[in-house]
């Protein structure tokens, strides 16, 4: 089974990364990456697990987080099946990668941490078909493929 | 001198991560310099309006001097597929901040551990990006207005968190 991002948005307020991270500190998940950002005061998050067999749960940590008046939560949460890969450390690599992909949908992008000497990101999808499909314009386009496999 | 985070908007449309990553491998710095994707995080959203929006966020090398200017330009320019109505589209909301980069145990509970203070001190942090692990320790970067850049070093380093100069 791939590994899963936990993706969300919030309606953005000061503090509400905090109170997210609170929450999922609380039950002992650990994550392993994040990448967040806000636009017109909304926030979006991606969140990888080191272990994630328990996405299901931990998505609906997320969903009950209560951010603030007006029952305000975090929206649109969702879980996304990711490839992890493997790029050189040089210009144009991820150029490379995108490419690749071509016209599916990639749902989030996170540079994890270098491994093995090369720069490791996963990137999600939509479901594991697509992802599937995902996978193999990347090795035909000999991307390097981190097997990260539950 | 500490990063940039760059960060831009699309209003979603499959291939723009691709655009814009050519856009920026097209760029050419005064003494040749190619730009490098360090770090990146992106990820889309269908709550505002119902509009799929797209946030892509960078740190870039090299980010200073005269490429600071030549990466926005790049970014703002990168030529995006037009939307299924024949519409022509752009990446708007091309911004860069300062990005403070802290460094974590790698235990659970400290990522909120650094954030607490800031959410206390009511810092607003506009973006978070990994930025590579070692032995035991993540490093993490945070993005601020300018104008909370110094408060959110200060609320950082008064925690004990490792913050980077």
């Amino acid at each position: 089974m791939p590994h899963q991002v936990v993706k969300c948005s919030v309606r953005g307020s000061v503090g509400d990364l905090a109170k997210i991270t609170a929450a999922l500190e609380a039950n002992g998940y650990n994550i392993l990456a994040i990448g967040a950002s806000e636009v017109n005061h909304v926030g979006m998050l991606a969140l990888i697990f080191d272990p994630d067999q328990d996405i299901d749960a931990i998505a609906n940590t997320v969903r009950g987080v209560p951010l603030g008046p007006g029952n305000r939560q975090p929206e649109d949460v969702g879980t996304f099946p990711d490839v992890h890969i493997l790029l050189n450390d040089t210009p144009g690599q991820l150029r490379r990668a995108a490419e690749a992909v071509g016209d599916i949908n990639i749902e989030t992008i996170v540079s994890i941490d270098k491994m093995q000497g090369k720069a490791r990101v996963s990137l999600s999808f939509e479901d594991e078909a697509t992802m599937a499909e995902a996978v193999r314009r990347l090795r035909a386009a000999h991307i390097q493929i981190h097997d990260h496999q539950h | 001198m500490p990063h940039q985070v760059f960060k831009a908007t699309v209003k979603g449309s499959k291939g723009d991560l691709a655009h814009i990553t050519a856009a920026l491998h097209a760029v050419n710095g005064p003494n040749n310099e190619k730009v490098d994707i360090r770090y990146i995080a992106a990820g889309e959203s269908s709550v505002v309006n119902g509009i799929e929006l797209g946030v892509i966020t960078m740190i870039l090398e090299p980010d200073d001097g005269p490429m600071e200017n030549l990466i926005i330009t790049a970014i703002q320019n990168a030529p995006l597929d037009p939307a299924p109505n024949g519409q022509p589209r752009s990446v708007q909301n091309v911004s860069k901040h300062p990005n403070v980069q802290i460094t974590l145990l790698d235990v659970p509970g400290a990522l909120n551990a650094a954030l607490a203070p800031l959410s206390a001190a009511s810092l607003n942090i506009l973006t978070v990006l990994p930025m590579g692990s070692g032995t035991g320790v993540q490093s993490v970067g945070l993005g601020f207005d300018a104008a909370d850049e110094t408060a959110a070093r200060q609320a950082l380093a008064g925690a004990n968190v490792i913050v980077h100069p």
